[in-house]
């Protein structure tokens, strides 16, 4: 079966020819078939431990002058293989000769290839066209890409090389901004990742007219002359956001909306990608959203120009209406003038009105009758060209809705109804804790419930009410304290997303409470810090509420949890609403409103700090410059942004602007924020330092006062203070001077923000990473760098999610893990123990021991840790390594012999994978006593950890090769332990570099475990420089040792075993495994297993130590530093076709 | 070497979210305490004027917010600083393991010029609270491995301590000022004597 070609990194590890031709090598894998042998056990083990299980049979490409190879086809049998060997030979071995380049003949077979399974291949994807496809593939073969790589689209520009400008073409896909150009003979190839971009805008200037400008950390990339630039830009920071996004939070990755495929979709061109065409259903539905403000499910479906007929002026109003799922929406054409949001659960019947000739206004007329309590009334859309399509559709939705509404209520009135619940939803806590009353401030809010009441009348009351600029009036005024829960609920959506989720809230709270967690300690620290001078909060009542809001929010939103600031913007909702509603607009608030501003970095509020700095430097540039200088930006913005000026005003001034941000967004903090800024800019400009200029601020920020929220206050002093400005002058004003500020020019800045503040925390992310490792002394500085650098990239292209990315509490290396191939790459291309046959083997044995935590992964720091002690560490230190990973349980008895039972090497692989999927449910057991053994011996081995050693030494094999009998699950358990315990003493002795004190409790070695070790030292230096000296020196070593090790037999007689406490712990755990007495039973292969009393073979690590450290040959092979930095640039010029960084690639082909 | 222009003390307060750091503050400047402070977001300050050796001093206290996730944001407010206080609570063990962890990222922060020499002042709050989780020997052996930092055993709620433990941050911050004014600083030994003295004073000052 031929496969997609991709490039073989070792050609013969693991492999072995069987036929060959000038282009083809056919191949099986040792260990398959008859052949056995120490290593083709070795192979089956690996590729069951690693879980790679090949096909037996594969056919490699590859010409005579290059050192790639090509998979090319594999096979499960050897008849399979020869079928596409034979093809081979009759349809592409001929023309390959008339071929005098040798790329062309790789770039021909490879292209042969793909064409042959692509018509063996069944038509999956049929969304995009074949040109287009035909396209993708191109531009996946150019740059090297994954399949899985999609091309979202792509156009023809210039990319500025230097100052000459190359015409090519430019694709743009998920991950990547790729360029491509081919003139006079030269091509040009441009691959940016965009997780890589700090910077994208449109520039014009001389040197680079009307371009598009990418700036990464190490480049800057100028392309122009697009035939459709806005366009091209557009996708670009779209692609570029969510590169970002997926930054900030792994789960925000990128999917694919099937779903859209199956929309009937009218107006969509159909020559653009499938992706492309997502990706603009996307940016449309989130504007759509965005603009009345909807749940984030939310899709548009279409929109169609129409007029709505509004009664309280009696007119026709022209617009758009627009369709999603759940809502009927409308928008006037005249900003402002008017707008509607229907929620479809609240629509009984949406019908056509018959023409009637004589009303010209109401021809191809829809009437939508609503059923809601609040709004008894109907919408009338006129003039819609496509009504009988808009009719259907409305009623799809209707049916739909409705069937969700009978479902949600069965379910909702399903559960617990005859079971007391433990708590009751808070009611409003000012109804709860009514303030004394000021005759002049419930005049004034009577006066404005009557308006607002008014309003209702004339414009329809809740979610569908018209809203005009009317109302957007009666916001800036305040709104009064009985009518906020409602207005805030509808106007923020927040309501839109409660009527959603039936039930979820109290099902959260049910579960939040009865948790154990961080985030509920720390909300338990500050419930009573959060808004203390309001009565409701010195009681129970409105702790107990607080504490349920907060904990709830904690589990709904993990990546959030809890972060300081959200507790006081909750005290806020639970006084003005009910406890499930202030849950919501929490919930609204930390989404929607204000987006990434709690999570683990705060990421969101730092943006936003970033746009205010922005603003300022362009509406107020001399006090910005002041602003830089004392550094202010940051110390005011994090406290008026996280908590809304809640914290910053006194509340109840503060709350006034909450009542515009639930209106008009997060556009109105900036305003505020403007505007406290220029009022004060003047004495601003007098400040001496930075704390003055705090102290200004905060003192006319707690003088804001509110005259019509008077009754709220509960400070006494409040007719004292120092009255600075009326919060209503305050908005009014904030209005009129940046009222033109946008929420779309805000979303526009955040975009471009989010890019800078994102890259500088991964920056500093990386630099914390190195200032822990670099003390480990291994690599300098920008060795650790550059090493970082190739594990960055790695783990942005595997996609896999990584737990815990930005986990506080976790070590920052630790954000930056490999798995184990990986490793193998890096340890073959970085190590200078990769290049040898065993290298694998080796580079396995390493990753186990250095893996302290036994996840699977290496972090950052014992990655290089890894590296470092094969290739920077002094001499001992290598040797010592060199010596552990040839000690059980690194290397088992079963990875030395072969057992005669097993006739093919996929059956011991089995056996092997079963062996450790057993272990591995016990790996918490073992950590718990990992952590135990840790505790009573810091750091370094003692003798008593030797006997231990021993015993897995001899437990193992019988060990390894019962597995499947019922016996083996304990006994799996009880040699994990001894396993890990051991590793960590190995891995202890390994690091340390204070040689001579702990080298006792090194255990000894056996002969069998000295050759395979002996055979490793002669592989090593297979690959070095032939010198006789060096072999020499190496037989005499190796003879020398062998004689030591007879020696040892003598002692070995007269030693106590039974001295230290551990053997007896070791006994003990032994007895319970039910494991008798090893020594008796020789294993089912039948392997003699060591008596203990036997007089044995053994080496110690002293001996061993001392016998290479007196052959000058051998030290200075072990006392080399090999330089990783030119390691790495080679395996990154082998990667360009493979992963693929920022290169750039100018190649000369001959034409 | 003395002089008479107004001398103004940059002193940053830092420690886990809760252990008392506002109180503190506030004991020192306005002595009062009251179980009504808000969580502090960002950061918030007071100045007080203190006589050190004849000399009147400004200091401006600056009280941060505690919470982790506000732990790499503080650069802005570190800015300056001539003292830096850290503060755990003796009934909370976490937040006194957390300190290496403040020490370090405020080093890195506010990169000071000789971040061995900058003056630490360690204060384990809420000593009139019960059960204690953190000995008093358990925090000086802290404070001695990073370089003799003095340790103060303070309760914002009764005010124990705290005027002492200000009065040794006011003066360890003052000789950080002069050393970092005066490059060529004639009395090292004098100042290294000083650090070394207080641990004890702190100790003795405190009756629990």
């Amino acid at each position: 079966m031929f496969v997609k070609p991709e490039e073989v990194l070792i050609a013969n590890a693991f492999w072995e020819t069987e036929e060959t031709s000038i282009y083809f090598v056919l191949q099986h894998r040792k260990g398959h078939g008859s052949v056995k042998g120490l290593s083709s056990l070795l192979v089956g083990t690996m590729d069951s431990i690693f879980d790679t299980k090949p096909a037996p049979y594969r056919i490699l490409h590859q010409t005579p002058n290059s050192e790639v190879y090509y998979l090319i086809a594999r096979g499960m049998t050897k008849y399979e293989i020869l079928k596409d060997w034979e093809w081979l030979f009759e349809n592409v071995c001929e023309t390959l000769h008339s071929f005098d380049n040798e790329d062309d003949i790789t770039d021909f077979v490879n292209c042969k290839i793909e064409a042959v399974i692509a018509v063996n291949q069944e038509e999956v994807e049929d969304e995009d066209s074949n040109a287009f496809k035909v396209t993708s593939d191109k531009f996946q073969r150019l740059f090297g890409l994954p399949k899985d790589e999609k091309l979202v689209n792509y156009y023809s520009c210039s990319y500025w090389k230097g100052k000459l400008p190359r015409q090519g073409w430019m694709y743009l896909s998920i991950n990547y901004c790729c360029f491509y150009a081919f003139i006079l003979g030269t091509d040009t190839k441009v691959c940016i990742r965009w997780s890589e971009v700090t910077e994208l805008n449109k520039k014009n200037s001389m040197l680079f007219p009307d371009s598009i400008r990418i700036v990464t950390r190490e480049k800057e990339y100028h392309f122009s002359m697009f035939l459709t630039k806005n366009e091209t830009y557009t996708l670009m920071e779209q692609l570029v956001d969510l590169a970002v996004k997926r930054l900030i939070d792994d789960k925000k990755s990128y999917r694919e909306d099937k779903e859209l495929l199956n929309k009937l979709s009218k107006n969509v061109p159909k020559k653009a990608s499938f992706l492309k065409r997502d990706l603009d259903a996307r940016a449309q539905s989130e504007a759509y959203r965005m603009l009345f403000r909807l749940p984030s499910t939310e899709k548009l479906d279409g929109s169609i120009d129409c007029t709505l007929m509004t009664p309280f002026n009696r007119k026709h109003v022209s617009g758009r209406l627009f369709l999603s799922q759940n809502y009927i929406c409308f928008e006037s054409k005249v900003k402002a003038q008017v707008s509607v949001v229907i929620p479809l659960r609240d629509v009984i019947v949406a019908e056509k009105i018959e023409t009637n000739t004589s009303n010209q206004s109401l021809e191809k007329a829809i009437i939508v009758t609503m059923g809601n309590s609040l709004n008894r009334t109907n919408f009338i859309f006129a003039q819609i060209l496509d009504r009988d399509f808009v009719v259907v559709k409305l009623s799809e939705l209707l049916a739909r809705t409705q069937e969700m509404q009978v479902f949600n209520r069965d379910r909702a009135s399903d559960p617990l109804i005859d079971t007391e619940p433990v708590w009751k939803p808070q009611k409003a806590l000012m109804t709860m804790f009514p303030l004394s009353p000021i005759p002049e401030v419930s005049k004034r809010q009577q006066l404005k419930a009557k308006e607002w009441e008014e309003h209702f009348n004339t414009f329809g009351r809740g979610v569908s009410m018209y809203r005009t600029t009317d109302v957007a009036k009666l916001v800036l005024g305040g709104i009064p304290d009985h009518l906020r829960m409602e207005i805030w609920m509808s106007f923020s959506g927040a309501l839109n997303v409660k009527a959603a989720h039936p039930g979820y809230y109290r099902s959260l709270v049910d579960k939040a409470l009865q948790k154990q967690s961080t985030a509920n300690d720390e909300i338990e620290r500050d419930l009573h810090r959060s808004l203390p001078e309001h009565p409701a909060f010195q009681s129970e009542i409105g702790i107990d509420a607080l504490r349920r809001v907060l904990c709830a929010y904690a589990l709904h939103n993990p990546s959030i949890g809890y972060c300081q600031a959200m507790n006081i913007v909750a005290s806020v909702l639970l006084i003005y609403c009910k406890e499930e509603e202030a849950f919501w607009l929490l919930v609204t608030l930390c989404e929607n409103l204000l987006p990434d501003y709690y999570n683990q970095r705060v990421v969101g509020a730092v943006v936003d700090q970033g746009i205010l700095d922005e603003l300022t430097l362009e509406y107020l540039p001399n006090l910005h410059d002041r602003l830089l200088q004392l550094g202010m930006m940051n110390m005011i913005s994090l406290s008026w942004f996280l908590t809304i000026f809640l914290c910053v005003m006194p509340y109840e001034s503060a709350v006034n602007v909450m009542d515009c941000f639930f209106y008009d967004g997060a556009k109105v903090i900036f305003q505020v924020a403007l505007t406290l800024l220029e009022w004060n800019q003047d004495k601003l400009l007098q400040c001496k330092d930075e704390g003055e200029a705090m102290q200004l601020l905060s003192e006319y920020l707690m003088g804001i006062f509110n005259d019509e929220g008077r009754g709220a206050i509960r400070n006494k002093s409040y007719d004292e203070q120092k009255r600075t400005v009326s919060i209503q002058v305050l908005i009014y004003e904030a209005y009129r001077r940046y009222g033109c500020l946008s929420t779309g020019q805000i979303e526009r800045l955040r975009l471009k923000h989010r890019l800078r503040v994102v890259q500088e925390l991964e920056d500093t992310c990386e630099r914390n990473v190195l200032r822990c490792v670099i003390g480990d002394g291994y690599f300098t500085k920008p060795e650790l760098q550059e090493l970082l650098g190739l594990v960055r990239e790695e783990i942005i292209s595997q996609k896999k999610h990584i737990p815990d990315k930005h986990d506080p509490s976790l070590q920052p290396y630790e954000a930056y893990k490999i798995d184990f191939d990986y490793f193998k790459i890096l340890f073959a291309a970085l190590s200078p123990w990769g290049k040898g046959e065993t290298a694998e083997s080796l580079a396995a044995r390493i990753f186990n021991l250095m893996d302290s935590n036994r996840d699977g992964y290496l972090n950052f720091r014992e990655l290089a840790g890894a590296l470092g002690l094969t290739s920077t560490a002094d001499a001992i230190q290598r040797l010592k390594l060199l010596y552990t990973i040839h000690l059980p349980p690194l290397l088992c008895m079963s990875d030395i012999e072969s057992p005669e039972k097993n006739e093919s090497g996929a059956e011991i692989a089995s056996e092997a994978t079963d062996f450790f999927s057993t272990a591995e449910k016990n790996l918490e057991k073992s950590i718990d006593s990992l952590n135990i053994l840790e505790d009573r011996s810091p750091g370094t081995p003692t003798s008593s950890n030797c006997f231990q050693w021993q015993k897995t030494l001899n437990t193992q094999p019988s060990v390894d090769n019962s597995i499947g009998s019922q016996v083996s699950f304990v006994e799996g358990s009880s040699l994990k332990e001894w396993e890990n315990k051991s590793l960590t003493s190995l891995r202890n002795l390994v690091q340390s570099k204070d040689s001579k004190a702990e080298m006792k409790g090194v255990p000894r070695m056996s002969q069998t475990h000295f050759i395979t070790l002996w055979k490793t030292v002669y592989d090593i230096f297979q690959t070095e420089p032939e010198e006789l000296d060096t072999y020499h020196a190496i037989a005499d070593v190796g003879t020398l040792l062998l004689e030591l090790g007879d020696v040892g037999k003598q002692f070995f007689v007269g030693r106590d075993e039974s001295e230290d406490s551990l053997a007896t712990a070791a006994a003990a755990a032994c007895a319970q495994s039910h494991v008798t007495d090893e020594a008796e039973t020789p294993d089912k292969n039948g392997n003699p297993s060591t008596p203990r009393t036997e007089i044995q073979w053994y080496i110690t690590v002293e001996q061993f130590l001392a016998s290479i450290l007196n052959a000058q040959p051998l030290v200075d092979y072990f006392s080399k530093r090999s330089s990783i930095s030119d390691n790495i640039k080679l395996l990154k010029g082998r990667k360009i076709n493979r992963y693929n960084s920022i290169v750039e690639v100018p190649a000369t082909v001959k034409v | 070497m003395a002089s008479n222009k107004k001398v103004l003390l940059k002193v940053i307060i830092l420690g886990d979210s809760s252990v008392g750091k506002t109180s503190l503050m506030n004991q020192y400047v306005n002595r009062k305490f009251s179980n009504q402070y808000k969580a502090t977001i960002g950061a918030d300050f007071l100045t007080k004027e203190v006589t050190i050796d004849d000399r009147t001093v400004t200091m401006q206290i600056w009280d941060t917010a505690g919470q982790e996730r506000f732990q790499s944001l503080g650069v802005a407010f570190y800015r300056g600083a001539d003292c830096c206080v850290l503060v755990f609570d003796v009934t909370a063990p976490n937040t006194f393991k957390s300190l290496d962890s403040w020490r370090d990222e405020f080093l890195i922060q506010a990169a000071p010029r000789e971040p061995d020499n900058f003056p630490f002042v360690l204060l384990g709050n809420k000593v009139d609270l019960e059960p204690r989780a953190i000995s008093a020997k358990r925090a000086q052996q802290w404070c001695q491995s990073k370089n003799s930092i003095p340790y103060f055993e303070t309760s914002a709620k009764e005010g124990l301590n705290v005027e002492q433990a200000f009065l040794a941050i006011a003066k360890n911050a003052l000789a950080q000022q002069n050393q970092t004014v005066d490059l060529y600083n004639e009395f090292p030994d004098q100042i290294k004597l000083s650090n070394a003295q207080r641990p004890n004073n702190g100790a003795d000052a405190c009756g629990c």
